[in-house]
């Protein structure tokens, strides 16, 4: 093993990451220490905190109705999600284990959704909206996000899959054992860091999309969060408390989730990137 | 060799498991993608059901008569290949210093630079809006507070700030991101080779040269790709941190196709730029594989 000395350029190097960390965490716990102070205090203390106003986050989630945005960003999120991981379960699946006819065209084919841009798609999608007379509704914002994450995640599972050993499911269908119930009991229960990572990408796609959905939700009470924010921002442009509050809130529960699944998530990318 | 029974049997399930993400890419994707490439030759407003075909009419107004088209494209290609640069070197510094870290030190390094990237861009925008307001932002009162007045600025709202503070903005927010697959890449280095070159009496420089560099060449295209595509694509953060302005100064592509489409309601214009966009990106993801290629073969 390496012996631990402390070298010069070590500590440079030290230095230089803490500085950089500080610069990345510093503005969100700026953010979220504002959000709890007065105005007039965020203006004459920028740095500290010599006021308590948590009536901050009751005016930005009733009034500034980021709450609303909140709820409609988790449903459509969820509902997203679960239709999601079945869909890319089952092509990766197939793609990674049972390997139809044509297999590598086919996987080509899916791949084509990681170059292609989204105001490609945006005008026909529009139009097929309005044909299936869903404009401006929910369903209208889930179908393209559940298609959106399809390639990527397809992509990194099917390379997942690939690298479980053969022998487990050879021996389960020598018992009798139906594909699908294979599927279910011996291969799922192996795929937790894959699942977590694609779990976390998607999220983070579907969270954060802007574009389609400024096209496609114009009622203020189905907006979803990206969307909302743009509202509550020039509303509470100048009340400084309240436009944090909003922010935090929109930051803290992506953060709870990705700092509990941080380990496995990182995890995860290397186990889809090493296999390519 | 002859396919058992079973083995038959699985591949024809194998078409069943891929029905529903095919019609979910078919509905959505290819066939928007075959319409939009399509209705590109036509004179198509996007409502009316009537439409004639004008062949390549459209790209040559594209080409000879837009120009606000190229001068948004120029910002792109700006803001993408500066954004790479400094993301990729930087990235790949901020993974060479932390691996050689103590695992704990790793794992907070890792985890905290990597937090940016899971934010929503909407949020970076708004709360990064707030921290650059020219009297009561957080960066210029820091600048004044050291004694750097002059260096304050309306950052977003200048004709000479605005581009290069998004590009702050954008590589704060994902500089992380390439620092975490260029670590990954690195602790594949096989130890044993490292070790024995150490053996051999090799210095850090010489470990970076030989070593971490050509070893994460791979890591390196797959940076630049997904940072081009993405500087290409780019519309959240510029929507709603500049709003394409001081004027135009950075009204970028995918901008000008939304207020064609949307605001103007000229489809056919909004498309023809949409496919002409979509093949400059193909070109440049081309371009860098070539390159990653060439540079692979080299070492």
């Amino acid at each position: 093993m390496k012996k631990k000395k402390i070298t010069i350029s070590y500590l440079i190097s030290q230095m230089i990451l803490i500085f950089l960390a500080a610069v990345v965490i510093y503005p969100l716990f700026f953010v979220i220490m504002t959000s709890v102070k007065s105005n007039f205090d965020v203006l004459t203390h920028p740095f500290t905190i010599h006021s308590f106003k948590p009536e901050n986050y009751m005016e930005a989630w009733k009034i500034g109705k980021i709450g609303r945005f909140f709820l409609n960003s988790v449903l459509i999120t969820l509902a997203t999600l679960s239709i999601q991981m079945v869909v890319i379960v089952l092509a990766s699946y197939s793609f990674g284990k049972l390997k139809p006819w044509g297999h590598n065209a086919l996987l080509i084919v899916y791949m084509m959704g990681l170059f292609i841009t989204s105001e490609m798609i945006t005008v026909p999608n529009f139009m097929t909206m309005k044909w299936l007379n869903l404009t401006g509704t929910r369903l209208s914002l889930i179908f393209p996000y559940v298609t959106n994450g399809i390639a990527m995640a397809t992509y990194i599972m099917t390379n997942f899959i690939k690298t479980l050993p053969r022998e487990l499911d050879e021996a389960a269908t020598m018992d009798g054992c139906g594909i699908l119930q294979n599927l279910y009991t011996i291969t799922l229960p192996l795929m937790k860091p894959v699942l977590a990572t694609v779990t976390i990408f998607n999220f983070q796609g579907v969270w954060s999309e802007f574009y389609w959905a400024l096209i496609m939700i114009k009622k203020e009470s189905i907006k979803t969060l990206p969307l909302g924010l743009m509202n509550f921002q020039s509303q509470y442009n100048t009340d400084y408390g309240v436009l944090c509050a909003g922010l935090t809130i929109s930051i803290i529960p992506v953060l709870l989730l990705y700092l509990k699944c941080s380990s496995q998530f990182i995890g995860g990318i290397t186990a889809g990137a090493v296999k390519g | 060799m002859k396919i058992s029974k079973l083995e038959k049997k699985k591949k024809i399930a194998g078409y069943f498991f891929l029905i529903p993400s095919f019609f979910f890419l078919g509905a959505f994707l290819l066939y928007p993608l075959a319409k939009s490439i399509i209705m590109s030759f036509t004179d198509w407003n996007g409502f009316s059901p009537e439409y004639k075909w004008v062949g390549i009419e459209n790209y040559l107004r594209l080409f000879t008569a837009t120009p606000a088209y190229w001068s948004s494209i120029k910002i792109n290609l700006t803001f993408a290949l500066i954004s790479t640069l400094i993301q990729t070197i930087l990235g790949f510094f901020l993974a060479f210093a932390v691996y050689h870290m103590s695992s704990r030190w790793q794992n907070f390094y890792k985890v905290s630079l990597y937090i940016p990237v899971i934010l929503p861009a909407s949020v970076i925008a708004v709360m990064w809006r707030f921290m650059l307001s020219p009297d009561t932002g957080l960066v210029n009162t820091i600048l004044r507070l050291v004694g750097l007045d002059f260096l304050c600025h309306a950052w977003v709202g200048e004709n000479a700030t605005a581009l290069g503070t998004i590009i702050m903005v954008n590589t704060w927010q994902y500089v992380g991101f390439t620092m975490v697959l260029y670590y990954i890449a690195m602790q594949n280095i096989p130890l044993e080779v490292l070790e024995s070159a150490e053996m051999d009496g090799a210095g850090k420089w010489l470990k970076f040269r030989y070593f971490f560099l050509p070893m994460t060449a791979g890591t390196t295209e797959t940076n630049v790709i997904l940072s081009i595509t993405g500087g290409m694509k780019s519309f959240g953060l510029f929507y709603m941190l500049t709003g394409g302005g001081p004027g135009t100064a950075t009204r970028v592509v995918s901008m000008l196709i939304y207020s064609t489409a949307f605001v103007d309601y000229k489809f056919y214009k909004a498309l023809t730029m949409s496919t002409v966009l979509f093949l400059i990106i193909l070109v440049l993801v081309l371009f860098s594989r070539w390159v990653g290629a060439r540079h692979s073969d080299l070492e």
